[in-house]
């Protein structure tokens, strides 16, 4: 009997029950398309995770230690002269970018009122080391960072306080920070995290604020490239052990925090959570297996006149085992393609829709491999439940067959 | 050629055993038209599942065409059943929902046979029914049923036809009309086995064997078989009906 013929009697065999038929590819469709939409949401969370979370990725932090170091006296303070020499290109080639910051708190006032926020002194490559945004006005340039230029950008959470939450309001106006009248060239985006803080040139915030005249509380440097981060952290550790006397690396007085390391975790999360929702649509393919193994013993059952009459006219156990595997399996890959026309549909639509309805929101992103394998998938359940009532149809003996009522 | 030597089937039901056929030794030679009569559980039905390799016997040897059925495999069975054997059914069985010219075809669909429509339809213009090939079973009459099922048993061309009840459960038209494609398929030089329990049906036989108790009892030639040309009377089937109720 040749695959033509053996389809042909598959598909009068599900169409003769067209509502039993359709209602057991439901259990595939369910499945096929809820792997696809899942596996779809998993990569976009975790594509839009890489994306806003790259420019972090050579960020490498350094700090003074807090309190006393082990078997020494006070940490010495990061200093000017540390940031020059970390910017030197022959002692650390890995780095791009050095970025002092130093930091303490103000009162702010102007507007509705006064508000104590945090301040933070550093270079006009602050915002973009830090992967901050701005939603109205621009950062101080260069040219008004040498000039200890008394200009402000501020956070969210200032802005809500002293001007009702609206940046076009703030943007422009005269604000006292302290006893100094500053202007407010520009507010950031809020990134949930550090929304209460004040930015302002480095200089501007030493001899207006907060004093000192070298110290830096923070430096905020980027390797090249993500896989020069330990090697960036390798000079920054030879410099500043250097400059500040250290012979044994546990009398360190500094910190040096790499984020990489951090968001490789945070990734390697991500793909197991997106294994584990998908396991768990996994299920309802089984589950749909089951219903196709369940309508193909019924089936059998239902036409065992019909296996009968088949054998007495010349069909072998092959050609009953035949029949019966490609319309389960049929039956499967229909389930399978609705559940991929389905499963792609509910990704577009929901790409469209989403970042719409939830701010921020990662737009799923299709995977081919997720709907090769949920369709492979599918009919790989196809001829597993279709196998043991197919050869229980193949094995029943003609008279038997022909004989039940 | 059909040689039973010794054919002994015994079904067993938990410790109970059941001789359905003893010792019997039967040739039926290629051409004959041979009615096998008897009461039921007398064996016809055993005796059927044996010569159309349904079913092998328990003792004995069943020589088909000189082939000894009983050491064959499933699938030579299948085949024998498929190259020499047309079955005809008293309940036609049909495929349903499966048009005439398709349930024709399907002995040709599983010989792996080439062109297969035409030869299915050239059976079904051989039984008068070219005109319905496209309807489906729950369409036709019992009477054209079964000349579907006759045209799905002759289309692989088999050395010979079992007919089990043909007429079974068809008015009296219908059975003239079946008994006269059977006897003129026999005169085009086809074996054809009868089971029945019906005398006029029987009347047609060139050759008659009653079984009782799995045993045959008598293997007579019939010589003066009805014509399936000429009308019956009605008196005749008055008086078969009366030696039936008889027996």
């Amino acid at each position: 009997m040749n695959l033509e013929e053996a389809l042909r009697i598959a598909l009068r065999g599900l169409r003769a029950n067209r509502l039993r038929s359709a209602l057991t590819t439901l259990g595939i469709v369910i499945g096929v398309s809820s792997v696809i939409v899942l596996v779809a949401l998993g990569n976009g969370i975790q594509n839009g995770f890489n994306k806003s979370f790259s420019a972090l990725s050579t960020q490498i932090v350094v700090s003074k230690s807090q309190g006393t170091v082990p078997g020494g006296g006070a940490a010495k303070d990061l200093t000017d002269s540390d940031v020059a020499a970390l910017r030197n290109p022959t002692l650390a080639p890995d780095l791009v970018s050095v970025t002092p910051v130093i930091t303490g708190t103000a009162l702010l006032q102007g507007g509705n009122g006064q508000f104590r926020t945090s301040i933070a002194g550093s270079t006009s490559q602050y915002l973009e080391v830090n992967n901050r945004e701005l939603i109205a006005g621009s950062f101080f340039t260069e040219a008004q960072e040498r000039a200890n230029a008394k200009v402000v950008v501020l956070g969210p959470t200032p802005v809500a306080n002293i001007f009702g939450g609206d940046a076009q309001t703030a943007l422009g106006r005269q604000i006292r920070i302290s006893r100094t009248t500053f202007k407010i060239i520009g507010v950031i985006k809020s990134n949930g995290q550090q929304d209460d803080i004040a930015i302002m040139p480095l200089g501007a915030a030493r001899s207006y604020l907060l004093g000192g005249t070298d110290t830096v509380n923070q430096i905020i440097l980027k390797a090249t490239s993500p896989a020069t981060v330990p090697a960036a952290v390798n000079e920054i550790t030879n410099v500043l052990d250097d400059r500040h006397n250290i012979k044994d690396p546990a009398k360190r007085d500094f910190d040096i925090q790499a984020l990489s390391s951090l968001l490789d975790k945070a990734n390697q999360f991500l793909t197991f959570l997106t294994l584990f929702t998908v396991a768990v649509a996994g299920i309802s393919l089984v589950v749909g297996g089951i219903g196709v193994a369940n309508i193909m013993l019924v089936s059998v059952t239902e036409r065992t006149r019909e296996i009968g009459i088949r054998k007495a006219i010349g069909a072998t156990r092959g050609a009953i085992l035949k029949q019966f595997l490609i319309e389960s399996t049929l039956l499967a890959a229909m389930g399978g393609l609705v559940g991929i026309i389905l499963g792609i549909a509910v990704t577009l639509i929901s790409a469209a829709i989403l970042p719409g309805v939830v701010p921020n929101f990662p737009a799923p992103e299709l995977s081919a491999l997720s709907v090769l394998l949920a369709f492979g998938i599918s009919l790989a359940i196809g001829l597993i439940a279709g196998g043991y009532p197919a050869n229980r149809a193949a094995r029943l003996q003609p008279i038997d067959a022909l004989r039940y009522q | 050629m059909i040689q039973l030597k010794n054919v002994t089937k015994i079904y067993r039901m938990g410790s109970v055993e059941l001789r359905a056929l003893s010792n019997i030794n039967l040739t039926i030679e290629d051409g004959e038209l041979v009615a096998i009569m008897g009461p039921s559980g007398s064996g016809k039905s055993t005796m059927m599942n044996i010569l159309g390799c349904l079913d092998v016997p328990t003792e004995g040897t069943y020589l088909l065409d000189g082939i000894d059925v009983g050491q064959l495999k499933d699938n030579r069975l299948a085949e024998i059943r498929n190259h020499k054997i047309g079955f005809v059914f008293q309940s036609f069985n049909l495929i349903p929902r499966t048009s005439a010219v398709r349930n024709v075809e399907l002995p040709l669909v599983y010989a792996g046979a080439k062109d297969r429509r035409s030869k299915a339809t050239e059976a079904l213009e051989m039984v008068g029914l070219a005109a319905r090939i496209k309807h489906l079973p729950n369409e036709l009459s019992g009477g054209q049923q079964q000349r579907v099922a006759i045209a799905r048993a002759i289309v692989t061309e088999p050395t010979m036809l079992l007919a089990d009840e043909p007429t079974g459960n068809l008015d009296t038209a219908s059975t003239m009309e079946i008994m006269r494609l059977l006897v003129g398929l026999n005169d085009a030089g086809r074996t054809v086995v009868l089971i029945t329990h019906e005398h006029e049906v029987a009347g047609f036989a060139k050759r008659v064997i009653r079984l009782r108790d799995g045993k045959i009892v008598s293997d007579k030639i019939q010589h003066n078989r009805t014509d399936v040309n000429a009308p019956i009377p009605v008196s005749q089937y008055e008086a078969a009906d009366a030696s039936a109720n008889e027996t």
